[in-house]
This record gives structure tokens, sequence and C-alpha cells, in this order.
């Protein structure tokens, strides 16, 4: 055996654990997955191979389109909406106007993220309520609203406040990372810019955004991941009702799989969302890949 | 130094050696564990206020009678019920016996979760004194029970706010119109009082169809037709949801969970409220002066027809020999007057053994008649037909109603058209 083989053999060798873990964690699960996708399995009777039968059923049902739709409004709102606020609250950050508190306002940010999900639904349940919630009392009082808001039990609303919770719940992970990324900036550039007469917007976007922009391409794909995989949230502030309006890919599948008892149904919906993702991955990677270049 | 350390360390370890004597020893804990065979119990009941302290006082009570067995009790919330039992099922962890709704034996019977609890338990010994025979039947099949029946529960009880009625100067409806017209006049816009409560959300759909059904049935109203045709839109059932979403808009806190309207009525701001009789002892718990004024009398709707929910004790298809044996001695306890009259306090309907309601309890609880009267009308909540999918197709149904009630100026036979649609797309082979 040549040296280099030997060499070779020792990297395989020494991967092979990770490369076992990770195919019990995820491999034998997937091929699992895909194989119930081609039953007709519920929970614990024997499962019959019904072919792609699932597949042509998920792709023929009217709330399958559904949940995507919901899902695709539900993504495009929460990364602009959660990229606006991790924006705007960096930028107070970074920019305090106080001069002072900056650890404190640091540690205020990320109270909203160290509260766990079930918890915030339950607070927001009851400030949203129709009757007796905190927001509808307020606008009422302050004559923006005649009559209460249906947030949460309208097919209307529904939708965007649970976007606008999700919003507040995880916007400082955003703040962190974006506020992270400002310190990256030299200094040097902001003066230079400041010499040649640039104001605040033009050095915000032609030397914060360009600087930040690896950092921001990253955020955003894996913004759109996470968001295609929200479900606490949702699951206990509406179980994606009202009418389905709140009723994204991964609330079907839960619905499929432990309301309904339809487990195959549930992972060929599974499947479909794994290849959704991958492509977002690949887009990902192909971020990933620039940002090295 | 040296010396204070070794202190220090004989300290330490002739604590650790008190604090081992001051317990049992694991040879006697083994011993004493050898001796007792335990079963455990899943249901809601462990975790309902006042019905937790009853289930806890009942396990020490059948420990008592039967030292060599031990009831534990596994809290399940209503709301997650199924889904829970599922996981637990497919994970080979569920309780030896649980709470069994008719609507799901038949899914369940199907899916392999339940053995025959004539396997542990003789019925026909106790079957001549049950309260509702007819309850029992239902979970015949192929000659073998699978449950035995813990409770008769029809909804249609109208039970009211005897001071509120006074308080506006108004008697009870005799129809369906005077009923929705009083909910109607007994709501004050200001949120101070309410004419009924109605479930409006679609956070619990177990709700939506425990509020409604009772009106619903009572214009004659069905899921299904006897050969499984689903009716959903047929008048009778439409004219039972408009009428719904009248009483979930205009007379109940609107678009509020099921549970914080409960809570308003236990206030003593709700005037009236269909449902089963545990309702009273629940307000008693949270609201004694309340529970003082209320009264039932039966919902005046044309058609008599209850649903009711009817539960079991099943037993698990994974209960072992010894496990068997000590379920058949817990449910012989069960059938036990004692044991039976502290159930119905809570329960307020008929239970298990027509021995239940004694005459001392009929006499301090003179509702109890109207619950036992339309007990004869009592419809199982399984979908003729579809037994096995009853669950996915009252969810269906559920959620169709809530659209009906968020969209209060839709056309409701539409919306019914559009879940008969579905049903039959879904579920009608």
């Amino acid at each position: 055996m040549t040296n280099q083989k030997r060499i070779k053999l020792v990297n395989w060798s020494m991967l092979l654990p990770s490369i076992a873990l990770l195919f019990f964690v995820f491999g034998l699960p997937l091929i699992k997955n895909i194989q119930l996708s081609l039953t007709d399995a519920k929970f614990i009777e024997k499962a019959d191979f019904i072919a792609l039968e699932n597949y042509v059923k998920l792709l023929t049902r009217e709330d399958f389109y559904n949940a995507l739709r919901v899902m695709l409004i539900y993504t495009v709102c929460y990364t602009i909406g959660i990229f606006v606020v991790g924006f705007a609250t960096s930028l107070l950050l970074e920019h305090n106007p106080l001069r002072r508190g900056k650890s404190f306002f640091r540690t205020m940010y990320v109270l909203s993220y160290a509260v766990p999900d079930i918890v915030t639904a339950l607070i927001f349940t009851w400030i949203f309520n129709y009757n007796y919630g905190v927001v509808n009392y307020f606008l009422a009082q302050i004559g923006i609203i005649q009559a209460p808001i249906n947030w949460l039990n309208s097919s209307e609303q529904a939708l965007y406040t649970i976007v606008l919770i999700e919003i507040w719940r995880q916007f400082p992970l955003h703040t962190l990372v974006i506020y992270a990324g400002f310190q990256e900036v030299p200094g040097e550039l902001y003066e230079s810019a400041e010499i040649d007469g640039a104001g605040g917007l033009r050095k915000f976007f032609s030397i914060t955004i360009p600087h930040l922009s690896q950092i921001l391409s990253t955020l955003l794909i894996l913004t759109i991941i996470w968001s295609f995989k929200r479900f606490a949230m949702i699951w206990s502030l509406t179980k994606g009702g009202p009418s389905g309006a709140t009723e994204t890919v991964v609330i079907q599948i839960y619905k499929n799989a432990f309301v309904d008892n339809k487990m195959g149904l549930a992972c060929a919906t599974g499947v479909v969302m794994l290849i959704i993702t991958l492509l977002i991955v690949r887009l990902y990677m192909k971020v990933i890949k620039r940002s090295s270049e | 130094m040296k010396k204070r350390s070794l202190l220090s360390v004989a300290l330490i370890l002739a604590m650790m050696f008190s604090l081992c004597s001051c317990g049992t020893t694991p040879a006697d804990e083994g011993e004493a564990e050898d001796d007792v065979i335990t079963i455990t119990f899943g249901s809601p009941w462990w975790g309902e206020s006042g019905r937790d302290v009853l289930w806890q006082g009942f396990a020490e009570s059948f420990h008592e009678a039967y030292p060599q067995y031990k009831l534990e009790g596994i809290y399940i919330p209503y709301a997650d019920f199924n889904d829970k039992m599922k996981t637990l099922v497919a994970a080979k962890e569920e309780p030896t016996i649980f709470y069994l709704q008719e609507y799901n034996f038949y899914q369940w019977l199907e899916d392999g979760y339940l053995a025959p609890i004539d396997e542990c338990f003789d019925v026909s010994a106790v079957y001549d004194d049950l309260a509702v025979k007819e309850s029992q039947d239902l979970v015949l099949h192929d000659g073998q029970y699978y449950g035995l029946v813990v409770e008769t529960c029809p909804y249609s009880g109208l039970i009211y706010n005897k001071e509120l009625f006074e308080a506006n100067g108004v008697e009870l409806p005799q129809n369906a119109e005077e009923y929705l017209e009083l909910a109607k006049s007994l709501t004050n816009a200001d949120g101070s009082q309410y004419g009924t409560i109605a479930a409006n959300t679609s956070d619990n759909l177990n709700y939506i169809m425990q509020a409604s059904m009772p009106y619903i049935m009572g214009f004659g109203g069905r899921i299904a037709d006897e050969d499984g045709n689903f009716t959903v839109n047929q008048p009778e059932f439409v004219e039972g949801v408009e009428y719904y979403v009248e009483l979930a808009t205009l007379c109940s806190p609107a678009f509020t969970e099921y549970s914080t309207q409960r809570s308003v009525f236990f206030e003593g701001k709700v005037a009236m409220v269909s449902d089963g009789g545990y309702f009273i002892d629940w307000a008693a718990g949270e609201n004694e002066s309340l529970a003082s004024n209320l009264d039932v009398a039966v919902l005046p709707m044309e058609d008599p027809a209850t649903p009711t929910d009817l539960t079991y004790f099943g037993l698990s298809a994974n209960a072992t020999e010894e496990e068997k044996e000590a379920v058949g001695a817990f449910l012989s306890w069960w059938c036990t007057p004692e044991v039976q009259q502290a159930w119905i306090e809570s329960c307020g309907y008929p239970v298990t053994m027509a021995s239940a309601a004694s005459e001392e309890y009929r006499a301090a609880n003179e509702w109890y008649a109207v619950y036992e009267n339309i007990a004869a009308y009592g419809i199982g909540l399984a979908v003729p037909g579809h037994e096995a999918d009853s669950i996915s197709i009252r969810n269906t149904v559920a959620e169709y109603i809530v659209e009906c009630i968020e969209k209060t100026d839709a056309d409701v036979q539409s919306i019914m058209d559009a879940c008969k649609a579905e049903l039959d797309a879904e579920f009608s082979s």
C-alpha cells in the first residue's frame, strides 16, 4: 500500500464515525420517510404499498396548494418584516441616540428571543383577543377603530397577525447578526465618505450594505428555510385555522399524520417539502460558494 | 491543613450515610414494588378542576381496597387527547387503560389499540344493572365488549342562571325562536352580560362540534344519514348552522376561545348554555354562589335528538396478563355503589351503574332527571357509515362551521355545499 493510499484510508476511517452518525440520524429517517410515503401507513397497523398514490392525491388536493400559498405569503412577509426590524434595531443599537446603556438595550432586545414559543403564543392570544385584548382596547381608546378587529380568528387578518408575532419573537437574532456585521465595517471608510460629502443614506447604501452583503445573503437564505419550518407558534395560536388561512405545509403535515391518521400522505407531503427546501439549500450553497470566492 | 481536609471528607461521608439510612433501602423498595402491580389510566380527568382531586382519591381508595394493585394517573388534556394517544401507542407507551370515546372506538379498534375488556372483566355480570345498556352495546364487536361504559353525557341540557333570569324578568324559552330572541335580548353591547356562550374559534374544533351540534340536531340536521350519505348541506343542517352562527356572533363573547367564554360564564355574566351535567359541578368548583343559582331545562328544540358523548374504559392491546388481572379488579371496584355515587356527583348524568343515582342524589339534584330523560334521545358522535373516520369528518365539518361564523355575511348554504363536496371527495368510496 502506498503512503498516499494509507493516508486516504486513515482519513476515511476517521470520517467513518461521523458518516455513520449522520446516516443513522438523517439518512435512515429519510429513507423510512420515503418508504412510508409510498404506503397507506397509519400508525401501528401494517401498511400496504400503494406506489405514488399519495403523491398523486397530494398534488391534486386543493388544500395542498392553499398550504403552499400560505407558506409563501408567510415567508415573504416574515422575511421582509424581520429584516426591516432587524436593520432598524441594529441601527438604533449602533447609533444609540442616548449614547449610553448599549449593553442594557442589547439585553432588552434579546428578551423576546428568550421567551418560549408557547408562552409567547399564550401572551399574544390575550393581547390580540377580540373582546378583551389590549390592542383593540388601545386602538379604540385613541379612536383609530370603531369596532374591534378580529386579529386571530379572521381569515383575512390571522396570517399577518401571526407574522407580526413571529417577527417580535425572532427579530433579536437578526438584530445581533446585523449589528455584529456593522462592527466589521472599517470606520475609516465612513470618515473618507464624510470628507467627500456623503450623507447618511449614501453611506448606508454605498458602504454598509456592500460590506454586509455576505452576512445578509446567508441570513436571508437561513431565514427563508427557518420560516418554512415554523410550527409551534402557528399551531398554538390558530391550529392552521380559520378555514385554512394559516395552514402552512408543516401544519398540514402534522394534521395529516396526527389528526387525520394519514401517515403515508403526511410523509409524501414531507418529501415534497424536502425537495423545496433542498432547492433553497442549493441556492444557499451557491451563495456560500460565491462568498468564499 | 491535611487534617482539616480529611475531617471534611469524613463529615461529608458521614452525612451521606446518615441521609441514606433515613429512607428505605433499595432492597426494601424492590420487595415492596415487586408485590404491587401498577396499572396506568390515561385520561383528561386527572387534570380537570375538581375531578383531579376526585381521581387522586379514587386511586388511593382502590389501593386501599386492593393493596396488591395500584392505579396511576396519566393526565392527557382533552384538547390533545387523540393526538397524544396516537403517539403513545406508536411508541408502545400507552396507558394500560384509557379514556375511550365512542367516536374513537371504531378507528382505534381498526388500528389495533384495543383488547376486549371481556378478557379481564365479566360485563354480563353487571349488564342488567347498567344505567344505559344501549351505551354499552355500542362497543360490542364480534361478540366481545371492547370497553366498559363510564358515562353517557347528553349535551342538550339548557343550563340557565336563575338569578339573571329573575333580574331581567324573563321566562324559560319554549322554542328555538324564543331561545334566540331571549339570548339576543340578554346580551349587552358593553360585554357586561351575554345571552349564551358558543364556541366560535378554530383553536379547538372539538368544542365547535360540542357546542353547535345540539342546535343543529335540534333542527333535524345530521352529518350523515343511516346509509352513510353526507347530509351537511341539507336544509335542516344549514338552518341549524345559520341559527348557531347567530348565537356565536350576536349572543356570546365573539371570537373568543371557548375556555375563556366558560370563565365568563363562571363569573355569572352569562344567562344560558347548552352543555352536559358535569358543567354544574365544574361551576360549583369555580364559583359556589353561581352554582346555587343554576338550574337545568331541556333545550327547546323541535327535534329532541341530543349529541351524546359516550365514554368508556378502554383496555390496551399490549396489556400483560398481570395488568389485565389488576384492571379486572379495578373495574369490579369501579362498579361498587360507593364509587359510583362519588362519580355521579361529578357528572350529573347517567354513569356506569343505575344504582349511582340514589334517592338522596336525585332529591339533592332535581335537574338530574332532565339529563336522564334526554339521554333516551342520545345519538353517539360517530358518523354513521364512516365510523373509523369520525374524527376527521367531524374536524372537517367543524372547520366549515367556523368559516360560516367568521364570514358572517357569507352564504351558509354554499359553504356547506363545499363541505359536502369535500366530505364526498375524501370519505366516500
